[in-house]
């Protein structure tokens, strides 16, 4: 099966999983699409843009936490954006997909758009990743 | 992120247009309700819900081990009005 996830454009040699895929919505009443490159992390229990991606878009705020992150970090709990991505499916053709569950939007840039488990299971797939050649999918069992 | 940090990040979307006045004091309403109960690290509250996801929307408390669930029981229960949540004793990301 081939690969769909590896390391980000920006800096090859990291051994965190990405994909390429995108973010989409609203602004002023136009559709707007914005690339991203998610960070697929099995440690989120949610999926979090930064806020520079968040600001692209018209969102609607539903809730927020001061606490919660590892870092100690705070997120706006917003919805009206869908997150696109893809997967395989058992006989290893793509399946794009596309999520309009809630995202968390980060106080700041720093870090990853994260495509956390949530996303992952909405999919109905699996991860695999080798950290040592940098190769690994999301995938339909 | 401090009480304070909080405060002026969602100053900040209020002044950018990205939340309501309104919003931001419903938001902050919940924030100083989950405190009174949850503020203190050693308090019975966050003994008693640990590895739960304890939410406060329309002043009542919701608590899930799902943060999707939390919010979408949340938007189902009080539309429009705003959920101020955290995990107890654990992280969601």
């Amino acid at each position: 099966m081939p690969d769909n996830l590896g390391p980000p454009s920006w800096n090859t040699a990291e051994r965190r999983p990405h994909q390429g895929g995108e973010a989409k919505g609203y602004k002023r009443g136009r559709p707007v699409t914005v690339s991203v490159e998610w960070m697929a992390d099995t440690g989120a229990e949610l999926s979090v843009v930064t806020k520079d991606v968040g600001k692209r878009f018209d969102l609607t705020p539903i809730g927020g936490s001061a606490s919660g992150t590892a870092g100690g970090g705070g997120i706006i709990i917003k919805s009206g954006m869908e997150i696109v991505f893809e997967v395989f499916d058992p006989a290893g053709k793509v399946v794009p997909i596309t999520s309009s569950l809630d995202v968390g939007v980060k106080p700041n840039n720093v870090g990853s758009e994260i495509l956390g488990v949530d996303q992952i299971d909405y999919a109905g797939a699996i991860i695999e990743w080798d950290p040592g050649t940098l190769k690994g999918r999301l995938r339909q069992p | 992120m401090t009480d304070e940090e909080f405060r002026t990040w969602l100053s900040r979307e209020v002044a950018s247009g990205d939340m309501s006045e309104s919003q931001m004091a419903d938001l902050l309403w919940q924030k100083a309700l989950f405190d009174s109960e949850f503020g203190e690290a050693d308090s019975p509250a966050r003994q008693a819900y640990r590895l739960k996801i304890v939410g406060y929307v329309a002043e009542l408390r919701r608590v899930d081990t799902d943060i999707h669930r939390l919010l979408d029981d949340a938007k189902r229960a009080f539309p429009g009005r705003m959920i101020y949540f955290e995990p107890i004793g654990f992280d969601l990301f």
